[in-house]
């Protein structure tokens, strides 16, 4: 579809520019050879002529399929609301900690988002955090964040 | 090479290893039917926690999960109408009709069996050509690894996906990210834009997870495809059996399967999928009777799932003796290897033979391990796939973001899996396929050093590539394979123009 490939190697194309000006801040090549400068400043170059190409293909080709470009599908609303949670989920992790994190994140997905019933949302959240802390703490002792439970934690121990 | 075998048995026959290789192949087998989070992602997941295992150990599980999702891929292909993964894409085709016929049990029987036999085909392969090409690879330096690195990734790119010039905009986008951060030899920093997060670089954990784990999620909660429903298959052992005739009738397919999936899997860009897609098209060629491809021939399922599965063998073998990996898989492999300060490559069969001869006779031993599981466990993995979306979604990406925390316990490597998560989805959506990024990121640096060495040698010189015979054929083969098409495309014009003129 031709405004997918316009849209995307326009995108390409700005970052190959900004690329391209952050590599001319290094030295390129020295008296030894290539330095390391030199891989960046070829690949910027290479990601900008690429980009255009995919452009000028795209105004050459015949347009195929919907003309009306959609990125999301069907669950758009579903997508939204999980991305929101992903994004939230990394923001929180270290703040909040991980077994608290993990509990909001899958209320919010399953009993919110999914709409499922409460026992089956409380089931497979504990379910999935004694699991996941078992495994994951104990078994690999991955130094989980405690967060604003620390204190707690600290006490039991 | 008996010794060497005799000494491989005995680091993988141990009991610890035992153990590492049964968690790799149902890893593998259960990964393979789960839609959604691939062998490359569940490997990238697995790197950080094998940290704490042997080298030895480690890649034995490793391995053992991409040989074992070829299996586990057929299971949805079969029942269901829907690869479980990519490499079984041409399975459904024949091997979901069987089953409407109620032959089910004897396609995935005929699968099971057929990839055992070219596994052990493929891996015989590795036994026989791996230790001649570790000694023709001894004499290869900085120029040949240059143009060798370079003809991979520019075939993987051509061969890997619809739109080569897509591909190769991926395969240039990991290259510059795989620069970021200090430069190795000057200490330079490069692509930082002054954030202290950027001076080590990215991992490579979230950058996996995110475009192949995370992407994943976002793309089958946003809609992934109509599923048919399962086709009910009975699941005990004598309904899983070949006939006889099933049995003649694919005998030639696995046979033929198991090389061309063998060799292809060496090259690069090859591998499981282009495998599967070869053979299948090999079969119906071939065939006395090509209308019954499609309908549920026993040739079509026999032939693919061998193909691929001694395609991954036949990967392992740039991987072990070059130390290169011409996809994905390979590569995080190769990572592993390295996180645990271990380089394949030719020297791996001299400073390290436990190693690489255990890993080697590990694969015997896992694909054994597979036919004992697939036979018996089909109901058990049918059952996995009742889990429904909504469960499976949150815990995948759970996977994902505990297993990017896990790299260096940095609560930003979170972050940046969830960020690589959304541009892989959007890399998706846009037809630009991921692989080339990944593969790109990981041999990128590799490929600098070696092209940076090989022009100081030259004194800047970029004819040294041409000057040397190795360099010089690598560097025309890659050039004709990417060429062929061009010239067979102007030559049906030509003869289309003579045609008509003929008229």
């Amino acid at each position: 579809m031709k405004k997918k490939d316009y849209l995307s190697g326009l995108a390409f194309l700005i970052i190959a520019s900004i690329l391209f000006f952050q590599s001319r801040q290094l030295m390129v090549w020295d008296d030894m050879g290539p330095s390391e400068g030199f891989l960046p400043f070829v690949s910027s170059i290479l990601l900008g002529v690429l980009s255009l190409i995919v452009m000028i293909h795209a105004y050459l080709k015949p347009e195929e399929g919907e003309k009306t470009l959609r990125i999301l599908g069907p669950r758009k609303k579903k997508f939204i609301l999980y991305g929101t949670s992903f994004i939230i989920y990394g923001l929180i992790f270290s703040k909040v900690g991980y077994s608290l994190t993990l509990g909001l994140f899958l209320v919010f997905i399953l009993k919110v988002v999914e709409k499922r019933s409460w026992r089956m949302t409380f089931v497979v959240t504990a379910i999935a955090i004694f699991s996941s802390y078992l495994l994951f703490a104990k078994a690999f002792s991955i130094p989980l964040p405690e967060g604003i439970l620390s204190p707690i934690t600290q006490a039991l121990r | 090479m008996f010794d060497n075998l005799l000494l491989g048995f005995s680091i993988s026959l141990t009991i610890e290893n035992l153990f590492y290789s049964l968690i790799g192949v149902t890893l593998g087998t259960v990964v393979g039917v789960l839609p959604g989070l691939g062998p490359g992602g569940t490997i990238a997941i697995l790197l950080p926690l094998t940290i704490k295992l042997n080298v030895t150990s480690a890649i034995i599980m490793l391995s053992g999960i991409y040989y074992g999702v070829a299996y586990g891929g057929t299971i949805t292909s079969v029942l269901m109408n829907v690869p479980g993964e990519v490499s079984s894409v041409v399975t459904c085709i024949d091997g979901h009709q069987m089953a409407k016929k109620g032959r089910g049990g004897v396609a995935l029987g005929i699968a099971a069996f057929g990839s055992f036999i070219a596994s052990t085909i493929g891996i015989i392969g590795i036994t026989i050509m791996a230790p001649p090409l570790a000694k023709v690879a001894l004499s290869f330096g900085p120029v040949e690894n240059a143009a060798l690195m370079v003809s991979g990734l520019t075939l993987v790119t051509y061969l890997s996906s619809k739109s080569v010039i897509k591909s190769l905009t991926m395969a240039v986008v990991g290259l510059i990210l795989g620069c970021i951060g200090l430069d190795p030899v000057t200490g330079a920093e490069r692509f930082t834009f002054g954030t202290l997060m950027l001076l080590d670089g990215i991992n490579i954990g979230p950058l996996a997870m995110g475009v192949y784990g995370v992407a994943e999620v976002l793309s089958m909660v946003e809609g992934g495809p109509e599923q048919e429903g399962f086709v009910k298959t009975p699941v005990k052992l004598k309904s899983l059996l070949p006939t006889r005739k099933d049995w003649k009738d694919s005998a030639g397919p696995i046979g033929r399967g198991s090389f061309l999936g063998f060799f292809l899997g060496i090259i690069p860009g090859g591998g499981a999928v282009l495998s599967s897609f070869l053979s299948y098209a090999l079969e119906k060629k071939i065939s006395k009777h090509p209308e019954r491809f499609g309908t549920g021939t026993i040739e079509g399922v026999a032939g693919p799932e061998s193909a691929n599965n001694s395609g991954t063998a036949g990967a392992f073998i740039p991987l072990l003796t070059l130390g290169l990996p011409f996809n994905v898989v390979t590569a995080l492999i190769l990572v592993a290897f390295m996180v645990h300060g271990v380089t394949p490559g030719p020297f791996i069969l001299t400073k390290h033979p436990d190693i690489f001869w255990g890993v080697v006779t590990s694969m015997y031993i896992g694909n054994v391990m597979l036919l004992i599981l697939n036979i018996p466990l089909i109901g058990l993995f049918i059952n996995i796939l009742r889990i429904p979306y909504h469960t499976l979604a949150p815990l995948i990406a759970l996977l994902c973001f505990v297993g990017a925390f896990a790299q260096s316990y940095n609560a930003m490597d979170v972050l940046l899996v969830v960020f690589f998560g959304f541009a892989g989805y959007l890399a998706r959506k846009f037809d630009y396929d991921p692989a080339p990024l990944l593969l790109a990121y990981v041999v990128g640096p590799m490929f600098e050093r070696a092209l940076r060495q090989a022009l100081i040698i030259s004194d800047g010189s970029p004819w040294i590539f041409l000057e040397k015979p190795i360099s010089a054929s690598i560097l025309s083969l890659a050039a004709l394979s990417l060429m062929l098409p061009l010239f067979k495309k102007a030559y049906t014009r030509f003869l289309g123009g003579q045609k008509q003129s003929g008229k």
